[in-house]
């Protein structure tokens, strides 16, 4: 019930709103940022970014997948120094695009696609998909939300790139992958199990790895960059599990995620008082995972989901869960020396604290009542 | 609204209150610590008479029984006396303002999980209490305090962690489920859930090996904090929690294994932390050992799976909550004007501090197990309990038994020390103007010690009748004779009596002080001063133990430590192979790239001939593809 498109897609919709609205109210203070092509990069991202959720069209939703990439290349490219960071971005997703569009291409010779006309693109009319077809897909939707092994863009890009845009690849870029993979993969569609076991399993490795890496790293932002790819790749375990309970645990970690990493990024910009510490504090506990916070509802839905799976893959999680805790502490005390003067952003790392704290206890009153 | 709600939501709000109105700050937070006891009060009361539930929002359940009852009135009462001593301990504390209101916060979430009917209602309020822990803990003054932070908050994650683990296990085999079902230990995943449950309740309470983010703790937190959480708060909490897990979400006394595992992690407990005790030269730290060493106690009487090593260990952690919270208190009132905690700056209070003093003494009497105060009825409760293995065959109870009384020696010892070194021996200089603190300051603390007395006096008709065999009402825990406190305690008084008589009669006389001659010259005061902090330091060079304090020194033993470098290693690892890699690969796809390019770029020469062969060639290639 939970899973009906009337209830996903707003929900989707809404998990964008907040970043775009913190990046948007932000952008009125910083003088750097403040420009024609930041404001048209800006919706051009958000604008593919409703198409892709709304559209019902593979084809519409191919090409709006890379404009998105486009938006976001510009968008690393204000600053026009970061050009090797931002090609990193391009070429990357545009590698993973290819493939993807091989992949459709399959696609369509397996459906029996006689004539390639605008109505044959719709998702509904996609039957089953072949391994690999899916695999080639899936590229693009790896190097999109930066899952090993085509994350090598995003470290660099959060290294240099100006906050708001971090922050807006962090709470909607990245996401669109994993959108469009719930969108592709989970519906009415066959495609032989070992396709999901495959993915699940390189998806939490994913996870594994990058959480190490960013247990191992000392700069915050860089810390920050490989806990993204950790977390997402959370996130994609979560959905290619294909189990109710993991995938409304990863639809709320996508909202969780969407929140505090950003979230996270606005506090190197806070000021360093009270309101932007508790605020901060909140944001790592929901990282963390702890109640009643948001990131605890998806993330243990998550592991309970693989759990009852196989109980190897849940080790797994549990194992990404404690690199959580580990590179969040380690960064913790390293963010709260952080000294920045907007004010702005110190009102939006409380708001969204709270709004975690919120929404978590929702979700535990809500969610759990329903699905367990 | 029922005191169910009432006596976790006012606190919160009336400590808001209290937050935002500076004028009647102190008023406000005094008004919720009073309130919360006298609903814990109340609720108290109705729980001896029958059990209540009350359900909210469909999926979150409150119950109260007659063990939840007993729990949640010295929750309160704790809050409420260690609120009292803060608001004068914390005068000049930066955050206090902060301070308070978390402690009020601790205090009412805790009632919260000791209400919790169904597992996700505790999995809820242990969760909040964790968020609390981890905001009180940064509201420390200290500089450095980062790694004491960062690992007592990782130790107390990842054991919370499990702890949530180990329920929602639980909750995906058998549903949102009160928690007194008794269910059996028939399959794996039941046995793994009550490991993970128990870990978190260690971690909770101090157990080892999760023990070590107590001493780190108590290096950056005032001594009223570590009063409040490790020493009585957790303990209540962990405790409360392992028992009810065992005995009522499960029954471990279907699993042999598990109750050896209980027993054992209980004995290592006891021995390792009160030898890492004996040659601390810091209060603060001495005492936080001893607040792990103690919980072995408990650990282990509850592990005996016997109606009086069960009742033991309840009793014991009550005991120990009230004593190590003095002992605290009053290393706190010394700091308060000496402004020193290394024992061996310290000495000769006594005169000074007469009551902080007796309160003191009396706790490390209590602690050490001495007749008839109520640390000594608990902890013979719990060798009954230990004792008692022997008609149901489990011959590894002599080991228990040993590490159990060596313990208590030891304990002896290193408060023997401890009070030596603080309150008796020579006065330093700088501290004869010394005073005895303010009443607000002394009265928690001479409150709890007088609970001593009474608890081990009238161990019988009060606690135990009144409070822990009601609480533990399934196992039918009998009376028995061994052990008369009435008669004892009379008895003693009788001997303090002859030696006082003894005194007067004028057998002893008064000694004459000399001045002490060294090589020719007379010692200064300074030199003189005789502290107790190298005492037992040649238990350090005894052969087998020496390795062990090497190791326990370095933090071989802690398990923190094992777990950073292990993580730490793999964490190494996936940088420098997985991340280096996948750099190459890439590096090396765009070099490739790069030099498709050139070669393409070469080939555009803008030479007619070039294109020429081009076109020929390119005619050849299809032909010969429609020829073949």
């Amino acid at each position: 019930m939970i899973l009906e498109k009337n209830f996903v897609n707003p929900y989707l919709l809404f998990t964008f709103a907040l970043p775009f609205l913190a990046t948007l109210i932000y952008s009125l203070k910083d003088k750097e940022i403040r420009n024609w092509e930041f404001y048209l990069f800006l919706f051009l991202l958000i604008f593919s970014s409703v198409v892709i959720i709304l559209a019902n069209n593979l084809l519409l939703i191919y090409i709006f997948f890379e404009i998105s990439t486009l938006a976001s290349w510009r968008l690393v490219l204000l600053k026009r120094e970061n050009e090797k960071a931002g090609s990193y971005l391009l070429y990357l997703n545009f590698s993973g695009a290819v493939l993807m569009l091989i992949g459709i291409l399959l696609l369509l010779l397996e459906n029996n696609f006689e004539k390639i006309t605008y109505e044959t693109f719709n998702l509904a009319n996609i039957s089953r998909i072949s391994f690999i077809a899916g695999i080639l897909i899936s590229c693009g939707i790896f190097a999109k939300s930066a899952i090993i092994p085509f994350y090598n863009w995003l470290p660099p890009v959060y290294a240099v790139s100006p906050i708001p845009v971090v922050a807006l690849l962090a709470g909607i870029g990245e996401n669109l992958g994993l959108i469009l993979f719930y969108k592709i993969f989970l519906s009415e569609i066959i495609i032989e199990n070992l396709f999901y076991n495959f993915i699940s399993l390189l998806a939490i490795f994913s996870s594994l790895i990058a959480g190490g890496i960013a247990y191992f790293e000392k700069e915050p932002r860089k810390i920050l960059a490989y806990s993204t790819i950790s977390q997402l790749s959370f996130i994609l375990f979560g959905l290619a599990l294909k189990e109710e309970k993991a995938i409304v645990g990863s639809l709320i970690l996508i909202l969780a995620h969407a929140l505090a990493k950003p979230g996270l990024f606005y506090k190197l910009k806070a000021q360093e008082n009270n309101v932007s510490n508790f605020g901060y504090s909140l944001l790592s506990l929901s990282l963390i995972g702890i109640p009643p916070f948001l990131g605890f509802s998806g993330k243990l839905l998550i592991i309970l989901g693989s759990l009852q799976r196989d109980l190897f893959l849940g080790i797994l999680a549990i194992f990404s869960s404690i690199f959580t805790l580990l590179y969040t502490l380690k960064f913790y005390p390293l963010l709260k020396k952080e000294k920045g003067e907007n004010i702005i952003s110190t009102s939006i790392v409380y708001i969204f604290g709270l709004l975690l704290l919120l929404l978590g206890i929702i979700a535990l009153i809500y969610f759990w009542g329903i699905i367990l | 609204m029922s005191s169910l709600e009432l006596v976790i939501i006012l606190p919160i709000v009336l400590g808001f209150l209290g937050y935002l109105i500076s004028f009647l700050r102190n008023e406000f937070y005094f008004l919720g610590a009073v309130l919360n006891f006298y609903y814990a009060l109340r609720i108290f009361l109705v729980s001896r008479k029958m059990d209540i539930t009350k359900r909210i929002f469909e999926i979150f359940n409150f119950t109260v029984d007659k063990l939840s009852g007993f729990i949640i009135l010295f929750i309160s009462l704790f809050t409420f006396l260690i609120l009292i001593y803060s608001v004068r301990y914390l005068k000049y504390y930066q955050k206090k303002k902060e301070y308070f209101y978390y402690l009020l916060l601790i205090g009412s979430i805790s009632c919260g999980i000791v209400l919790s009917g169904n597992i996700l209602t505790l999995i809820l309020f242990w969760g909040i209490l964790l968020a609390l822990i981890f905001g009180f803990f940064q509201l420390t003054t200290k500089n450095d305090s980062e790694y004491a932070f960062v690992k007592s908050i990782f130790i107390l994650g990842l054991s919370d962690f499990l702890l949530i683990l180990g329920f929602s296990l639980l909750f995906v085999s058998y549903g949102n489920i009160p928690l007194n079902l008794k269910i059996s230990f028939n399959n794996n995943l039941n046995i793994l859930s009550f490991i993970l449950i128990s870990i978190g309740c260690f971690a909770k309470a101090g157990a080892m090996p999760f023990h070590s983010w107590i001493p780190e703790i108590s290096k950056i937190m005032p001594a009223s904090t570590m009063a409040f959480i490790p020493a009585s708060l957790d303990k209540l909490l962990g405790i409360y929690l392992l028992i009810r897990t065992s005995y009522f979400l499960f029954d471990i006394n279907t699993n042999l294994v598990l109750k050896n595992y209980l027993m054992i992690i209980g004995s290592i407990t006891i021995l390792a932390a009160v030898l890492m005790a004996l040659i601390q030269k810091e209060a603060m730290k001495l005492l936080s050992f001893h607040a792990v060493s103690q919980v072995g106690y408990m650990v282990l009487g509850i592990g005996t799976g016997t109606p009086i090593g069960i009742a033991g260990g309840l009793f014991h952690m009550l005991n120990h909550a009230i004593y190590k919270a003095t002992l605290f208190l009053t290393t706190g009132q010394v700091e308060y004007w000496t402004k020193e905690t290394k024992i061996e700056k310290l000495g000769g209070l006594a005169p000074n501090m007469p009551i902080t003093f007796s309160s003191f003494l009396i706790s490390a009497l209590a602690i050490s197990g001495i007749p008839p105060l109520n640390g000594f009825f608990s902890k013979w409760m719990v060798y009954q309990g230990v004792l008692s293995l022997y008609k149901e065959n489990n011959y590894l109870f002599p080991l228990y038994l040993l590490s159990a009384m060596l313990g208590s020696i030891l304990t002896l010892a290193s408060f023997l020390k401890l009070t030596h070194s603080i309150f008796l021996g020579e006065r330093p200089k700088e501290y004869e103007k010394v005073k005895e603190v303010n009443f607000s300051l002394w009265f928690p603390s001479i409150f709890l010690a007088f609970l001593c007395v009474l608890f081990g006096i009238l161990a019988f008709p009060l606690p135990l009748k009144g409070l822990i065999y009601p609480a533990l009402s399934f196992l039918k825990v009998e009376p028995f004779g061994f052990w008369q406190p009435l008669l004892a305690f009379l008895l003693i008084i009788l001997g303090i009596i002859i030696g006082v008589v003894i005194y007067f009669l004028g057998t002893v006389k008064k000694v004459e002080i000399k001045e002490i001659f060294v090589g020719g010259e007379i010692l200064e005061e300074k030199e003189r001063h005789f502290s107790g902090d190298q005492f037992y330091s040649p238990v350090k060079e005894i052969p087998l133990l020496s390795k062990g304090y090497e190791f326990g020194e370095e933090g071989s033993f802690d398990f923190y430590n094992y777990f950073k470098a292990i993580f730490g290693v793999i964490s190494l690892l996936f940088k420098k192979i997985i991340d280096f890699i996948l750099e190459f690969i890439y590096q090396k796809i765009v070099y490739l790239a790069n030099i498709f390019g050139i070669l393409l770029k070469k080939i555009q020469s803008g030479n007619l001939v070039d294109y020429l062969v081009a076109i020929f060639l390119g005619i050849i290639i299809i032909f010969l593809i429609l020829i073949l």
